[in-house]
């Protein structure tokens, strides 16, 4: 149980976007996009490739049973955001793609034989699991499709719910 | 003496009791829809009651609740309805702020604030305790045992 109590929200959002730059440093077709960490500034607007950003998690909830440590239950946003035109990246497809990829992740037990590394406060954990970090995913829901400026822009949201435990 | 050969079953009271509870659990879903809508519309109206700045300037808290305020539209735009007996919906009138969508999941230039979700997420576990509280309180009332009725 890698997460720490009072850091469990950068820590979780840490973890989540390791996992998901693992798969994108090796697997197709994540190997097509790339991981944000955060809400995606101006800078990271280039668009070469779709942007995976893996926004702040948001506390929901506690969970007690007597003689244990007490677990809580997150939410973290992950989003898909496509801005190259239909030519350049894909397009509609290419982000209802990346949705749909983000959906089955945390919808598989094989979200939990990933292995990734990831350095928590001083701390480096090499090659852990989801699991190993003290993290179970209850569900995901999405894809929910953002409103955006440009015509030719595309953005998907996808809310996954875990219960993180210390 | 004649012994009575009949053997009634009187379920008149289990009736008008059953009738009594189910009467109140839909007096108490009600009120605990209300409870919700309310509390929710108090929280997201907190959450855009930042403070005022002037237009064309820069907010003095970017990506942060509460969303700071220019025409204050969005501000007065939390409504809410019920959509029939057990459901109801707290939204941002559309007319009075059609920016509002961009203003919660963020644009290319504006971080996201999620004045709606973080309401949600702040404010779930406490209306649904003060929700169960509420239906308990009206089926004891009404002369059942919520743990029965409820399974709680």
């Amino acid at each position: 149980m890698a997460i720490r109590r009072k850091y469990s929200v950068s820590d979780v959002q840490k973890v989540i976007h390791a996992l998901i730059s693992k798969l994108i440093s090796a697997t197709s077709p994540w190997t097509s996009w790339q991981a944000v960490y955060g809400y995606p500034e101006g800078e990271v607007f280039n668009f070469s490739k779709l942007l995976v950003y893996v926004d702040t998690p948001i506390k929901t909830g506690t969970l007690t049973h007597q003689g244990g440590r007490p677990a809580v239950t997150m939410e973290i946003v992950l989003g898909c955001w496509n801005s190259g035109g239909d030519e350049g990246t894909g397009g509609v497809e290419e982000c209802d793609i990346a949705a749909g990829h983000l959906l089955d992740l945390f919808g598989d037990v094989d979200v939990y034989s990933t292995q990734f590394t990831v350095t928590l406060g001083a701390t480096t954990y090499t090659n852990k699991t989801l699991y190993d970090h003290g993290i179970i995913v209850t569900g995901s829901t999405g894809p929910r499709n953002i409103p955006v400026e440009d015509p030719l822009e595309y953005r998907r949201e996808v809310t996954v719910s875990l219960i993180v435990t210390f | 003496m004649a012994i009575s050969s009949e053997c009634r079953i009187d379920f008149t009271g289990w009736e008008a009791k059953s009738t009594r509870i189910k009467y109140a659990i839909s007096e108490a879903v009600k009120e605990a829809i209300d409870y919700g809508m309310d509390e929710l519309s108090r929280k997201v109206t907190q959450n855009l009651g930042g403070m005022r700045h002037k237009a064309g300037t820069k907010s003095p808290s970017p990506g942060k609740l509460p969303v700071t305020m220019i025409s204050g539209n969005l501000h007065q735009a939390v409504r809410h309805k019920r959509i029939d007996l057990t459901r109801g919906a707290v939204f941002i009138d559309k007319n009075k702020a059609p920016y509002a969508v961009h203003v919660h999941y963020g644009t290319k230039k504006m971080r996201p604030r999620r004045f709606m979700s973080d309401a949600v997420a702040e404010r779930r576990e406490a209306i649904i305790n003060r929700q169960r509280y509420l239906v308990k309180l009206k089926i004891r009332r009404a002369g059942g045992n919520p743990s029965e009725i409820l399974g709680l």
